[in-house]
């Protein structure tokens, strides 16, 4: 029997506790992860069925910060899996005791979600600006060959899905910071 | 010297805030803060490795706690001069908020 097995997996920057749960599930049944990786790859290896909690981070920073980073997280206990699109993957097994979150506050956890809007704004104003250079100045080239022209419609159909749906993952992060901060009193 | 405005645009502190806070007027690195905080809260509060990273980053940047040491890869931190004095702050308003409790805590039980 096959102990080892690969999954890949998509998932929206505002379901991550979704994902939680099914490596959650996942290890229940025995599958325990050992790595992840783009293009959302997930490995998993065989063994007994344990009680493992999963928690997604989500931070971008140099070495020497990682280091902090790291070292704080698994001297409470955190064993670290890997890192995929500044998603970092921690699990803890239930009876060790302690906390089973990595942010135990609503402040806390709220600026996790800033963190990926920032980001994700970052890249949308960078599409956009790379679309005004793209369709502006480069439309001026047209009409010389239609290969030109069907890459320039390739382009810009592209771009009529990938902005929108930024501006979607945009609003719906909003709508869960905006969710966190009304379960404070 | 700090001034008191900017003391007073940190409070309230948060819980957790305060606690860490609490737990660095001696040098202390991250594994202790938690353990220290779950400690003396009588298990109240626990603080979160993502939480305290946090933390550690804000308020250093702040200025209320300054790296103290660091062995084995774990850095230590203490309060700074400013952090002393929002603690300070935030302990007197604290006794005033507890007593102002305690004065009508009979109360609520017959309610």
């Amino acid at each position: 029997m096959d102990t080892t097995l690969t999954k890949h997996r998509w998932f929206w920057p505002w379901q991550d506790e979704k994902e939680e749960a099914w490596l959650e599930e996942m290890s229940a049944q025995g599958w325990h992860l050992i790595s992840v990786g783009l293009p959302w790859t997930y490995k998993f290896s065989l063994g007994a069925a344990r009680h493992y909690v999963y928690r997604l981070d989500y931070m971008y920073m140099n070495k020497q910060k990682q280091t902090d980073y790291l070292q704080i997280f698994r001297d409470a206990g955190w064993e670290y899996l890997g890192e995929m699109s500044n998603w970092r993957y921690w699990r803890k097994p239930v009876e060790a005791g302690g906390a089973v979150e990595i942010y135990t506050d609503n402040a806390s956890k709220i600026k996790k979600y800033q963190r990926v809007l920032l980001f994700m704004a970052f890249f949308l104003l960078l599409l956009v600006m790379l679309a005004i250079n793209l369709f502006n100045g480069g439309r001026s080239m047209s009409g010389l060959s239609s290969v030109i022209d069907a890459i320039y419609l390739f382009a810009q159909l592209v771009y009529a899905i990938i902005i929108p749906t930024y501006i979607v993952v945009l609003i719906k992060l909003l709508l869960r910071i905006n969710q966190l901060r009304h379960q404070a009193l | 010297m700090a001034n008191l405005d900017d003391v007073l645009k940190y409070l309230p502190l948060s819980e957790s805030t305060y606690y860490i806070l609490l737990t660095l007027v001696e040098p202390l690195h991250g594994y202790g803060v938690m353990q220290k905080v779950e400690n003396i809260s009588k298990g109240t509060v626990k603080i979160g490795p993502g939480t305290l990273y946090g933390a550690f980053q804000t308020l250093e940047k702040e200025g209320l706690i300054v790296k103290a040491g660091e062995e084995e890869r774990r850095k230590s931190y203490a309060l700074t001069r400013k952090g002393r004095l929002v603690l300070k702050t935030q302990i007197e308003r604290l006794e005033i908020m507890t007593s102002n409790g305690l004065a009508i805590a009979d109360s609520l039980s017959h309610g």
